[in-house]
């Protein structure tokens, strides 16, 4: 989600210098399968800084405004891509819930 | 359960437009994830601590559906699809009284009772049922609800893999 984030606020909506946080030419699933590159607490600090900078791009822009670096032929509007992380994360949040509960027992929302 | 017709929302759309296409989309996504299955795949608990199931799943969808949009936005007295006084999770464990077909077909019936509530009023209109501090307005129902089926879709992604390794969007 770390790399979603730059994705799709930073780079595609406000056409910002991104550097992908995890990249690796030969793998596109990078971020997924090299665990070993960084410590839990450097994921946690790259997460919150990335949704940081997304946040600040989103207060000072209007839903309707357009993604500056989408193809000009499927233009894409701010709040296309607000709607679009809600679903993603929680998408994922439900493979979470699995994975949390296979690892200790917990549930909850 | 047989795949349903459904469509990717637009890249950029009115507010309406965009909260009725991805919870519609969303919609079709848990059928998807059930399509081709038989029933006692759709029944199983497949990611075992969680006694989710993909069938399961299906009927708790039904009973939100009319849970927000019929219960707590107009204020109706709501007959359940699947109630139970005993097991207040009876549409989750109780899986032997219909066929999927038959789940299938309710919960078809109950999203277009949804569509025609939600395309009847305005986003800025306020819930209807009363005695309860905390209200909610259609807009939060929308959104609500695609973040709802999100996450369900979510764990019917890893209940579909464990079943018959079948992945993707």
């Amino acid at each position: 989600m770390t790399i979603v984030e730059q994705y799709w606020f930073h780079k595609i909506f406000a056409d910002q210098e991104v550097v992908p946080a995890y990249d690796a030419p030969d793998d596109p699933d990078v971020e997924f399968n090299d665990l070993q590159s960084a410590t839990i607490e450097e994921v946690e600090r790259d997460f919150l800084d990335a949704c940081e900078r997304s946040r600040v791009i989103v207060s000072n822009a209007d839903l309707s405004s357009l993604a500056r670096a989408a193809q000009p032929s499927t233009p894409i509007d701010l709040r296309w891509i607000c709607v679009h992380m809600i679903e993603e994360y929680a998408r994922h949040n439900g493979h979470a819930d699995l994975l949390r509960e296979r690892i200790d027992g917990a549930t909850g929302d | 359960m047989q795949e349903p017709d459904r469509h990717e929302p637009p890249h950029a759309g009115s507010e309406r437009e965009l909260l009725e296409t991805f919870l519609d989309y969303y919609r079709g996504t848990l059928l998807v994830k059930c399509a081709g299955l038989n029933e006692e795949q759709l029944r199983a608990r497949a990611c075992e601590p969680s006694t989710l199931t993909l069938l399961g799943l299906v009927r708790h969808m039904t009973n939100v559906e009319q849970n927000w949009f019929q219960r707590i936005f107009l204020g109706l007295e709501v007959d359940f699809v699947y109630h139970g006084q005993r097991d207040r999770d009876r549409e989750f464990n109780d899986l032997e009284g219909a066929t999927s077909d038959q789940v299938e077909r309710d919960f078809l019936a109950v999203c277009e009772q949804s569509r025609a509530i939600g395309e009847a009023h305005d986003l800025d209109e306020f819930e209807r049922r009363s005695n309860d501090e905390w209200r909610v307005n259609l807009r939060w129902i929308y959104v609500h609800l695609i973040e709802e089926y999100a996450r369900h879709c979510g764990h019917a992604d890893l209940l579909r893999e464990s079943i018959d390794g079948a992945t993707g969007d």
